[in-house]
């Protein structure tokens, strides 16, 4: 192997052994806790992506699975003793089989029914957390007991955990995309009546996308309820969650592996700053009006994100999205 | 369930009935002549309630007038967002429009949030709190006043839709658009009225809720939930059958109040929402029509 | 959903019998009993004014409209109901009036996204290499577009994007293609160059059911000829006798 081939194959792993090794130099907990939030986020949007850059297929709902798992990752705590680090997996495939039933309820038809779908879905659970008080505790809210680590040591399990969860999000998504599955979400998203008439069982395709999709948001929200030691219906279903993912996809690049990687990484880092810098009274409310903000100008000016925008640009052509190969001009027809 | 409060329920039913409608008419408009899932609807319809409360307390202005400042208002505003953000989208990507009517959905809750503060609010009228006896029942003053103004606005827009020629060209483009551009109808024009007019309804409709429910710049979430479910069970894009739905929920609404805890009211729009995209994606009181959804 | 274990089940030769197919929009009848048979084997035309139903015949079939009445079987098994990916699966494969390719992706990966069949394994093993890709660049080849096989799809000119068309079609080793127009909108080499490519394939054991406006490629090429008009077939046979019946001289000439 050459060096720069192995520069090449190697690369991606330095990053993540940067990550890995900086807990050791760095030890304020801020620059901790924003580290451990980019990487929840940038999860998340991965798994995101699956279904809206994928397939094309926008879920509104992303935090009605984190609360999910927020919920059940306490509740396993508190009524079976199950240390959250443990059932953080489990609760994920749980919550990819709710996925799996919303999809067959919103994924026989077209775009509109999912958006719907989802974005209720959100509410339903929310609704039940706040109702279902011998369960939840409602409004309350339910305390979960503290790890028992010393103070200074108490963010590194989660900020591990959360960078396997991301590197874990990272592969999957990686193996979607290469795969004859992930072909043929592409393939939904550019004409899915064609591919519908190619064999491509279309409505099988975007439930299992969307079963794997929402496994990440929903393991992020176990263990994040676990990290503040409590869990309500607000904390639980933060916007937040729903829409950050949303502005990282946009703004990294739709559809890529790169670019809600790079999304998160942009996105989170300066809304904390911008919540840094704001009046806490007006903080939280002016950091959804930046978010909403930078989402319609991104819908409007450039939609295909910055991964994709750049390869464009360096192809000279016109493709869009997730091109690999370059695409030199037709040639004119023989 | 004695027979007095059945009546009570029957008639509180068909007033709420009334109001869903002129919410949900509103969004079902929109969607058939443009396609779009307006998720921003319900935060307008709270910033109507907003800005009526605001006018409420500097100049004591009854909500109910406030609603003639309103409507010309959301009228600018529709023909603004219209003009400056959905008509620079390609209609046919759904996700992008989706997209764009969710981020003015944040930015309209985060600026009500930043200007009015995040705690729960209502508007209080000095006849907040009478009753009017009618038959033996007593029904609160701004639930008629709520129903009855909701009923008066849609009729004003049916009447706009059925019996004049821009409401006929707005039927028109929703059914198909190309074939009304061939017979001379702008598109562009039309489609920017509808959605205008769209916003003008919810942007009424928010005093009118305001004066029923308190509310805080994050209950959109729970409204555009109830909203989108009436509008699925009529069939999108359907506006009798958006009516239809509206008032049948209305009543099961009042109805399932009295004998469920109050606050599993909202399940029932959810659990219809989804028992109508299993059972009959397209609606039940639509036309059936390929494509809908 | 998928047969589980992927294989599809021997059917007999696959004849496509409509039989009194009725279908409406709303009140306006698009096809109003119309009936088609296409034997195996064969190279079946289908003609007609336009608006006479025959691409709305050629979703009924495929399964992307409903039939109101009627019946429709392949090889004798009814095929109505059934979702557009089954019947591609039973042997049935059709391209659109309107070129629909995927035009955000690489030649190669068009011909990859068709589906023989479908089991988890397959579904997660990577798309591009093995068998199936020597099965596409042998396609392409026969095309001859296999030069442009890592060419955005979008980028290719009108007529190869029809071939293209045609040829991921064939990925799904179809027994019946249904073409809507493969003449459609190309210029008199093109046409040609299409024509014996469809010829040849039809050589090998491929059936073809074409709707085609080239009254010139249908009569040289077709045989039997349905034609339909305001939703019914009112004649069918040979080219010879199709040329020479009178109602099919009102349909085109008349109202």
């Amino acid at each position: 192997m050459t060096g720069a081939a192995a520069l090449q194959r190697w690369w991606p792993w330095v990053p993540l052994l940067v990550l890995v090794l900086l807990p050791v130099g760095i030890r304020e907990t801020f620059y901790l806790d924003l580290l451990m939030t980019t990487f929840m986020y940038a999860a998340i949007t991965l798994g995101w992506d699956i279904m809206g850059g994928y397939a094309g297929y926008v879920s509104l709902g992303t935090v009605g699975f984190y609360g999910l798992g927020s919920y059940a990752g306490a509740l396993l705590l508190l009524r079976f003793n199950i240390p959250v680090f443990v059932s953080a997996p489990f609760i994920g495939v749980l919550c990819s089989l709710v996925g799996a039933g919303l999809g067959w309820i919103a994924l026989r038809t077209r775009a509109a029914a999912f958006v719907i779908v989802t974005l209720t879905f959100t509410s339903i659970v929310q609704l039940l957390a706040l109702n279902l008080k011998g369960l939840t505790n409602g409004s309350s809210g339910l305390y979960m007991p503290l790890l028992t680590l010393p103070n200074n040591l108490i963010l590194l399990p989660f900020y591990y955990y959360m960078l396997a969860l991301l590197v874990f999000a990272y592969f999957v998504s990686r193996a979607i995309r290469g795969s004859k599955f992930g072909l043929g979400l592409i393939a939904i998203r550019e004409e899915e009546e064609k591919a519908e008439g190619l064999g491509v069982d279309t409505s099988l395709y975007k439930i299992l996308a969307f079963a794997i999709s929402v496994f990440f948001a929903c393991v992020a929200g176990a263990l994040r309820a676990q990290y503040l030691n409590y869990v309500d219906p607000d904390i639980a279903f933060d916007l937040f969650i729903t829409l950050s993912p949303i502005v990282m996809a946009l703004v990294g690049g739709r559809g890529t592996l790169i670019g809600p990687l790079l999304g998160a990484f942009l996105v989170q880092p300066l809304s904390q700053y911008l919540v840094f810098l704001l009046p806490s009274s007006v903080a939280g409310q002016l950091h959804l009006v930046a978010l909403g903000v930078v989402l319609l100008l991104v819908v409007l000016f450039m939609p295909d994100g910055i991964v994709n925008a750049y390869r464009s640009a360096r192809a000279g052509g016109s493709g869009w999205r997730g091109r690999r190969q370059t695409a030199p001009p037709a040639e004119a027809a023989p | 369930m004695n027979g007095q409060l059945l009546a009570q329920s029957l008639v509180l039913g068909i007033l709420t009935g009334g109001l869903y409608g002129l919410t949900s008419v509103g969004l079902s408009l929109i969607f058939g002549i443009m396609r779009i899932i307006n998720i921003a609807h319900a935060a307008l319809i709270v910033l109507g309630s907003y800005l009526a409360l605001a006018l409420f307390r500097s100049f004591g202005l009854d909500p109910l007038l406030s609603i003639l400042l309103l409507i010309p208002f959301f009228l600018l505003l529709g023909g603004a967002i219209q003009w400056g953000i959905l008509d620079k989208l390609s209609s046919k990507d759904l996700t992008l429009t989706v997209l764009a009517t969710f981020g003015v959905a944040i930015i309209v809750e985060g600026l009500q949030g930043a200007i009015w503060s995040s705690t729960y609010v209502s508007i209080r009228t000095p006849y907040s709190l009478s009753s009017v006896q009618v038959a033996g029942l007593y029904i609160p003053v701004v639930r008629v006043m709520a129903g009855l103004a909701s009923f008066v606005l849609l009729a004003a827009v049916f009447v706009l839709l059925y019996r004049t020629n821009l409401g006929r060209a707005i039927r028109a483009t929703t059914q198909n658009r190309t074939a009304a551009q061939l017979v001379g109808v702008h598109a562009g024009f039309v489609t920017t009225v509808a959605f205008a007019a769209g916003l003008a309804m919810a942007g009424a409709a928010g005093p009118l809720l305001g004066m029923l429910y308190s509310f805080y710049p994050a209950t959109h979430w729970l409204l555009i939930g109830k909203l989108l479910a009436i509008v699925v069970l009529g069939g999108l894009g359907s506006l009798t059958g958006t009516f239809a739905a509206a008032l049948v929920l209305g009543v099961a609404e009042q109805v399932a109040g009295v004998t469920l805890p109050l606050e599993w009211g909202p399940m029932l729009f959810y659990v219809l929402l989804f028992g109508t995209l299993i059972v009959r994606p397209q609606g039940f009181f639509g036309a059936v029509r390929r494509g809908s959804l | 959903m998928t047969r589980a274990d992927g294989a599809a089940p021997a059917l007999p030769a696959g004849t496509l019998e409509a039989r009194d197919v009725y279908r409406s929009f709303g009140g306006v009848t698009a096809l109003a009993g119309c009936s088609l048979r296409v034997e195996p084997g064969t190279i079946t035309g289908l003609i007609g004014p336009n608006g006479s139903g025959k691409t709305t015949l050629f979703n009924c079939i495929t399964g992307f409209y409903q039939v109101d009445q009627g019946q429709v079987t392949f090889g004798g098994v009814p095929i109505q109901g059934r979702r557009p990916n089954e019947i591609v699966h039973m042997g049935v494969v059709r391209t659109f009036q309107v070129t629909r390719i995927f035009r955000g992706m690489s030649v190669l990966e068009n011909m990859i996204v068709p589906l023989r069949q479908q089991t988890l394994k397959t579904l997660f093993r990577p798309a591009i290499g093995g068998h199936e890709q020597e099965r596409a660049e042998h396609l392409l080849e026969f095309f001859g577009i296999v030069q442009l096989r890592t060419h955005l799809a979008g980028s290719l000119s009108f007529g190869q994007q029809k071939l293209l068309e045609l040829a991921s079609a064939l990925m799904v080793g179809p027994k019946l293609v249904m073409l809507d127009e493969p003449a459609g909108g190309l210029n008199p080499i093109m046409i040609e160059r299409m024509a014996g490519y469809i010829h040849e394939l039809n050589q090998q054991g491929t059936t073809f059911c074409i709707v085609e406006h080239n009254m010139d490629l249908v009569m040289q090429f077709c045989d039997p000829v349905f034609v339909l008009h305001r939703g019914q077939t009112i004649a069918s046979g040979p080219p010879s006798i199709i040329r020479e019946d009178p109602l099919v001289l009102d349909a085109y000439l008349g109202d």
